[in-house]
């Protein structure tokens, strides 16, 4: 969710605190900020197109004359909604746009561009590619695109927190933090001119759903002034219709989904109802769905006109003509919106939030606000509100709690009255117990007989989410910071006792030891196979588990051996020679999953660290077909086997030789290894003769495999080396290799004296 | 000459985790990687209209709506902290290391199938502070006794109050865990009484703390098998 610091402030005053500050705090009271981003587009100017032509030279592209106020430029554009007459917003020669790109005057095709007409996207202001931003007629020429610097916060709110989805409920939680109080808003409009209701039947007894409508007279020549479309433009919103657009800015304010009926088109009296199975509905997207008894819709006399909390009917959606409305505000059950939502695979802004759970109490607000609006901008009359549902107070209440329990919880020693104030600040009542309190028979069945402690009334933008003692703890935590929470080390438990796994898991990780002592390498693949790979390796389709759901062919079935994982492994190192893997890791039968081990290796003297029993060649077939071009053994089995004997004497204690912070990244194409053996005064480490090779271009590898002195080389040594020849972007040339190998010949010779042999 | 052969980088991380957590008298619990709708699910409170629970995010073997015994690649391996539990009784500091699954777009930080790590301590007077502190241990022994680490209040459905922590390491932070107190439904799904006992509970990637550990730049290197990543990493002569 996007806001913007210049809206966020008009709701809690954000004083001089840096746009940084104010992040961490959102984040620090359980908000994540994936993004701070300043807005402020220097460069960036409000432009007329005066004339726009074909380009000369180029079919795509046209050539604007634009006025920038104090002068005249020639752009050319590509965007196929550019016309004469459009205000643009055009970065000026010199800009450096958010993305990075600074603009250059730069010739196009044989035609001086000197500039750019700006896209959404490009100004860092949403997704959209798909043409020119085109501004509201009202800007001035030449007048900075963005009239104020600002800063945008992207925000990722959890699923629990749907009273944060709103400048409103964030606002709230930064006043608590910063001990202020929130702003006031202008949700209390003069309701004069209209006098009557719309009619809308009273919703099922026991219903939770809370329902307002209302007359609204607009005047349909009128428009949404430019703040409002710049700042819905900026948190990621189109702008459509002037009605439309104002139920979108009162959904960012205050988080409650607006929807806008034309009043002409109605036929009431309304009804909230549940659908009847067989009747349809075609929305605003242009689709027609089949509904069923559970979905809530809004209908008129002649059907279902809108699919409550999702999306409006499309017979009765708001067009250039229309004059009169009614607005609705309301509040739906999350589960209901969840359910109908998912069902028909729709999803809309209003759905997200209700599925979150909006604020029933603040639904008369919204509608005041929308009003407001309307009567500011629009010209608008409004008519009362009709309210049905329920008028009570909606609040979950929790009693008995004990504040005592939130140091137990958290390690703190908060007093009490320093909780009761904190839980306050966040909208909680806290009212303390009182034997007088009970005063009926229902009261003593309600509280109990023992109760002590206090009585919570929960805030109605909190009902769905806070209601129990735990969830309290957790507001006090993210109230005061949890940074600011002691810590305290668990003490010793050394008297607890392991689960078998232990020892498993200990017993396990000596095996790898003793095979990577042999000269073994680990490999961890995947746990899935492809339909092809399965027939490669020759196994029944019909014997595997199969993912029912799919993200790739490549993983479509689960693994039942090891070997096509070692396989592909084997295929991925064609240069090295021998080479041994092994892999530890689960497969999947119809009888069960089991860790086996699995070995490949290419050397027949290759050594295990116990008997292996019979072992195998992998087929020739099987070889090509994961494009191996070696002659491979192989050994698959259970690990119980292996790790049950009860050896007491497992160290599987190893240190890495360093700590290495970072590896080399192997270059995605196939490396070349060379051998070099070489006679070399005893004087030179072959470590030092190592060190050098490596600086050579190409060479990203030297190995010692071989080292022999003797009296014949006198105060010589024999060394050999392999050395690993890799480019990073592609595969090298035959050339290239010899001119490396040459170069390292020559070094080899000249630094040390070396003899090639 | 002999050479010696090379242990994962998984395994290394893995490794030094278990040293880790096993200085703080934690040991090891295990399970299986398919698993059933209520362990992986309805156990760890979940509900069932939880977006997790829909197809986009869970690679299922069975149909998701068929039921508690419906089969899937667990997507994280705290089922195995309910079953454990069945096993045993509290007090208990247990890590389980294993494979998880999820059905994700794959690019360079997101791989189908990983390596987490997930802890639970339960115990008669466990409290937030004893959460911070363990996690707190856990990143100085890891990446070195000066690392700063934040939390911040985050949201899971098996723990209440729930966190992030992050790391600060080579000039970034670095979200690496999420934790949080055990919630009550879940204490009560083991048959522990969440009046006289509490816990927490922690869960961080290997593969992620693998790649910066190691600098690796893309977890598919790690399942590649390719010999020139892993024979990079070699282990100390055995004295």
């Amino acid at each position: 969710m996007k806001i913007l610091l210049s809206w966020l402030n008009e709701f809690v005053d954000t004083d001089r605190r840096s746009p940084e500050d104010i992040g961490r705090d959102l984040e620090s009271l359980g908000h994540e900020v994936e993004g701070v981003h300043p807005l402020n587009l220097d460069g960036v100017i409000v432009g007329k197109v005066q004339s726009v032509q074909a380009h000369p030279n180029a079919d795509r592209l046209r050539v604007a004359e634009v006025d920038l106020g104090s002068r005249i430029e020639t752009i050319v554009c590509g965007a196929p909604n550019l016309d004469k007459g459009q205000k643009v917003a055009v970065a000026t020669v010199g800009t450096r746009l958010p993305g990075g790109m600074v603009i250059e005057e730069r010739t196009i095709r044989g035609v001086i561009s000197r500039g750019m007409i700006c896209a959404q996207d490009e100004l860092g202001l949403g997704t959209d590619h798909a043409g020119i931003l085109v501004l509201d007629e009202s800007r001035v020429v030449g007048e900075p695109f963005l009239k104020n610097p600002d800063t945008l916060f992207d925000l990722a709110i959890t699923p629990n927190r749907g009273d944060a989805l709103s400048l409103n409920g964030l606002a709230r939680d930064l006043a608590a933090r910063w001990e202020q109080p929130t702003l006031s808003q202008s949700v209390d409009p003069v309701v004069e001119g209209l006098s009557s209701r719309p009619v809308v039947g009273s919703i099922g007894h026991g219903s939770a759903i809370r329902y307002s409508a209302r007359y609204l007279e607009f005047n349909p020549a009128e428009d949404c002034p430019t703040t409002v479309k710049e700042r819905l433009g900026l948190v990621g919103h189109g702008t459509y219709h002037p009605i439309v657009d104002l139920t979108n800015y009162v959904m960012e304010e205050f988080g409650v989904p607006l929807h806008a009926f034309d009043a002409d088109k109605l036929h009431e009296p309304l009804e909230v109802r549940h659908a009847r199975s067989g009747e349809t509905i075609m929305l605003l997207n242009g689709q027609t769905y089949p509904l069923e008894d559970w979905d809530i819709i809004i209908a008129d006399q002649s059907g279902p006109i809108a699919l409550a909390g999702i999306m409006g009917g499309y017979a009765t959606r708001v067009t250039e003509s229309t004059a009169r409305i009614v607005l609705e505000a309301a509040w739906f059950p999350p589960d209901t919106i969840r359910r109908t939502r998912t069902r028909l695979g729709i999803t809309s802004d209003a759905a997200y939030r209700f599925e979150r759970g909006t604020d029933p109490g603040s639904i008369e607000t919204a509608s005041g606000r929308f009003a407001q609006l309307a009567i500011d901008h629009l010209d608008a009359v409004v008519g009362p509100v009709q309210f049905i549902g329920s008028r009570e107070r909606y609040s979950a209440q929790y009693i008995g709690f004990e504040p005592t329990f939130v140091n137990q919880r958290l390690g703190t020693d908060f007093s009490e009255e320093q909780i009761i104030e904190l839980l306050e600040r966040l909208g909680f009542c806290l009212t303390k117990f009182d034997p007088s309190m009970i005063k009926t028979d229902q009261d003593r069945y309600i509280f109990g007989e023992n109760v002590t402690g206090y009585l919570i009334d929960s805030p109605s933008w909190r009902s769905t989410d806070s209601n129990f003692p735990h969830d309290f703890v957790e507001e006090v935590a993210r109230l005061v910071g949890y940074d600011t929470l002691p810590r305290v080390s668990l003490p010793l438990a050394t008297g607890l006792q392991p689960l078998s796994d232990h020892v498993r898991f200990t017993r396990l990780e000596h095996l790898k030891n003793q095979l990577s002592d042999l000269g073994w390498t680990e490999h961890i693949g995947s746990s899935f196979l492809s339909p092809t790979e399965a027939t490669y390796a020759t196994i029944d389709h019909d014997a595997l588990i199969a993912l029912a759901n799919p993200v790739s062919e490549e993983a479509t079935f689960l693994r039942p051996t090891l070997l096509v994982s070692l396989l592909k492994a084997l295929a991925k190192n064609p240069i090295f020679d021998p080479l041994a893997l092994f892999e530890i890791g689960t497969v999947f039968t119809i009888d069960g999953e089991n860790t086996r081990l699995g070995l490949v290796w290419t050397d027949q003297q290759q050594s295990f660290p116990y008997d292996l029993g019979a072992t195998q060649l992998v087929p020739q077939q099987q070889l090509n077909h994961f494009k191996v071009r070696r002659a491979v053994y192989y050994w698959e089995g259970p690990i119980e086997t292996l790790i049950s004997t009860s050896d007491t004497q497992v160290s599987p204690h190893r240190e890495l030789a360093s700590e290495i912070r970072e590896l080399r990244m192997p270059s995605r194409y196939q490396p070349v290894l060379r051998d070099i053996s070489i006679v070399v005064p005893r004087v030179h480490a072959p470590e030092t003769l190592r060190t050098m090779m490596k600086t050579l271009p190409l060479v990203v590898d030297v190995e010692l495999f071989d080292q022999y002195e003797g009296e014949k080389l006198g105060d010589n040594w024999s060394l050999a080396f392999h050395i690993l020849l890799e480019h990073p972007e592609r595969t090298l040339t035959n050339q290239e290799i010899q001119e490396t190998m040459e170069q390292v010949e020559t070094q080899l010779k000249e630094q040390f004296n070396a003899t090639i042999r | 000459m002999k050479q010696a052969g090379h242990l994962h980088p998984l395994t290394w991380t893995t490794r030094r985790l278990v040293e880790i957590f096993s200085a703080m008298d934690f040991s090891i619990a295990t399970g299986p990687e398919i698993e059933l709708a209520s362990y992986n699910f309805d156990r760890l409170n979940v509900p069932k209209n939880h977006p997790a629970r829909e197809m986009q995010d869970t690679l299922w073997i069975d149909q998701p709506d068929s039921g508690p015994d419906a089969r899937l690649m667990r997507t994280q391996t705290s089922p195995v902290q309910i079953r454990a539990m069945e096993r045993t009784k509290p007090p208990v500091r247990l890590i389980v290391p294993g494979r998880a699954y999820r059905n994700e777009a794959t690019d360079a930080t997101h791989a189908i199938d990983f390596f987490q790590l997930e802890g639970l301590v339960i115990d008669q007077s466990i409290t937030m502070a004893n959460l911070l502190a363990t996690l707190e241990q856990f990143a100085k022994a890891f990446f070195g006794e000066t690392t700063e680490v934040r939390f911040r209040p985050s949201f899971f459905p098996f723990t209440e109050p729930s966190l992030e922590m992050s790391v600060f390491f080579q000039g970034r932070w670095l979200e690496l865990a999420g934790a949080g107190m055990v919630h009550p439904n879940v204490l009560r799904e083991m048959g522990i009484d969440p009046v006289g006992w509490s816990g927490f509970a922690f869960g961080m990637g290997i593969d992620r703390l693998t790649m910066i550990r190691f600098g690796v730049t893309d977890i598919r290197l790690l399942y590649s098998g390719d010999y020139r990543l892993l024979k990079q990493l070699e282990s100390e002569p055995i004295a």
